[in-house]
């Protein structure tokens, strides 16, 4: 598709900072989906080392958004670009927004990785924190992978799994609500899994986010809020 | 190593260039205006309208069709037609020695080309405002009373002299002039000289104003004083507006027209062609990749 040529402009060095946001918001991508991966694993194996260093890297994290972020500001007040350099820009800005609060979420689950490795391995509600920590986490990567190569069909098709975690989410919950309900003893843990389970739901509704994004930057169109029939229309 | 990189570079330079141009091509032969050219309740309408300068065609049959009380940006690459078709919309093309305008151009339903038609009392109802701000070597009153007193439209000094605070208010321009009306109109800065060309254009209540870069020749402060004015003026007139400033056209125009090489590419909402235009062309330009 024509314009999605980025690198076509009179303007080399607008080429190169359009190219540089770009980079870097996957850039970012590609640490907040590991940190998601490390607090995960962190919490499958009660590993509170690992969660500790998912709890460091945040700051990281916060800094890439803030440098991206100004980086996109200035080039808003020195190109004012116009359609799709102007989408380009606005879709990495709220990219990189919700990638900040995924970062937040895994940053949650490595401490509830600590509260629970404290508390000893419990082996009811993981198998359900490893299935859907496994779909949100790959529909980061496809999220990612999606407004890299400016793939609609990709992004849309990751849309539609979001509907597949929410799914999956409140059957967890139901299941986990039973669990407490014949053991009130285990309130407190599972309520750790609960909000862990919670944090990676957030985090696939914000990879959601990122699909929409790709799909505005794409075709200039704003599908948030609206349901996937239209969007697909 | 370097050199084959610079080769290889140099060689899809040449190729994004060439599809670029049979892009332009195909425009041409199969040229379609995409967007909305035409609307309801039009104050001007412009069908199959070709421009020539002697065996030069200019303009390639364009339809368009500029609503009321509405401001209207024509932008496109230099050379692109756009102001020859702005300048066919009050025949200024007349004066131009082997213009030859063709088609159907009307305001409010009647031919402004018809034989009937009074070029000066058109000229009237469609007032233009140009590039570089051209008082005549009068007093700023003068400037504003030289329509009026050709047109005959007041019969007392008091009734002029109301026309003439009416339009430098209007322009904005009435305080910073109040107390020097007979000071020579060329004494003033570049703003407030275009500012009085403005007063000077609407003095005879015109219905259209055509402007031909406005504010090409001035400075940030008062580029935004005629960006306000364009704003209030469409309360009252249609404008129709050729600039070079892409923000200038997103900022003061509900529609957007872009020209290239003398075909109508597009014509939309302003909103859509800055945000996501349909053409590529469009895109192209307002994005700063060729033009």
């Amino acid at each position: 598709m024509a314009s999605m040529q980025f690198d076509q402009h009179i303007s080399q060095e607008f080429n190169d900072e359009l190219e540089q946001v770009k980079t870097r918001m996957l850039e970012m991508g590609g640490s907040v989906l590991q940190q998601l991966q490390d607090s995960v694993r962190a919490l499958e194996h009660a590993d509170s080392s690992l969660a500790d260093k998912v709890l460091e890297e945040e700051a990281e994290i916060d800094k890439m958004e803030m440098e991206i972020d100004e980086a996109c500001t200035l080039l808003i007040a020195r190109r004012q670009p116009a359609a799709s350099d102007l989408r380009m820009v606005m879709a990495v800005s709220k990219a990189v927004c919700d990638l900040e609060r995924i970062g937040d979420e895994a940053h949650r689950v490595a401490k509830m990785a600590i509260n629970l490795s404290e508390e000893g391995t419990a082996p009811r509600g993981y198998v359900e924190i490893r299935h859907i920590a496994n779909s949100v986490c790959a529909m980061l990567n496809k999220s990612l992978d999606a407004f890299a190569r400016y793939d609609v069909d990709a992004a849309l098709d990751t849309l539609a799994e979001d509907r597949q975690v929410d799914m999956d989410y409140k059957s967890a919950l139901r299941e986990l609500v039973t669990y407490m309900m014949e053991d009130p003893r285990s309130i407190t843990r599972v309520m750790n899994i609960m909000w862990t389970l919670r944090a990676l739901e957030r985090a696939g509704d914000h990879s959601k986010n990122i699909c929409e994004q790709v799909v505005y930057l794409v075709k200039g169109k704003d599908i948030r809020h609206g349901n996937l029939d239209e969007a697909q229309a | 190593m370097t050199s084959i990189a610079t080769e290889q570079a140099g060689e899809m330079l040449i190729s994004k260039t060439e599809r670029t141009e049979s892009q332009v091509v195909r425009d041409i032969e199969h040229g379609e205006t995409v967007g909305e050219p035409l609307m309801e309740d039009a104050k001007m309408s412009v069908r199959n309208t070709d421009v020539f300068y002697g065996d030069k065609q200019a303009i390639f049959g364009v339809d368009l069709d500029i609503g009321k009380n509405q401001v209207i940006a024509m932008i496109g690459p230099s050379g692109c037609g756009k102001s020859t078709f702005l300048r066919c919309l009050n025949r200024m093309n007349d004066t131009v020695e082997g213009c030859r305008v063709s088609g159907e151009l009307t305001l409010d339903g009647s031919d402004i080309y018809s034989k009937k038609m009074d070029v000066v009392a058109l000229r009237a109802r469609i007032g233009m405002v140009f590039q570089k701000p051209n008082p005549f070597p009068k007093s700023i009153y003068d400037n504003v009373a030289y329509g009026p007193r050709l047109h005959g439209l007041a019969s007392r000094r008091g009734e002029l002299d109301e026309i003439v605070e009416n339009s430098l208010r209007r322009a904005s321009l009435w305080d910073e002039v109040k107390d020097r009306l007979h000071s020579p109109g060329t004494g003033l800065s570049g703003g407030q000289q275009q500012r009085l060309c403005i007063a000077r254009a609407i003095a005879v209540s015109p219905e259209v104003i055509l402007m031909d870069e406005p504010c090409s020749a001035l400075d940030p402060i008062a580029t935004a004083r005629i960006e306000e004015l364009i704003a209030e003026l469409r309360e009252n007139y249609t404008i129709a507006i050729v600039t070079h400033s892409m923000q200038q056209a997103a900022r003061v125009s509900q529609r957007t027209a872009y020209f290239h090489l003398g075909h109508l590419v597009e014509v939309n909402d302003t909103e859509k062609v800055f945000t996501s235009p349909e053409h590529e062309l469009t895109e192209a330009y307002i994005t700063g990749r060729f033009g």
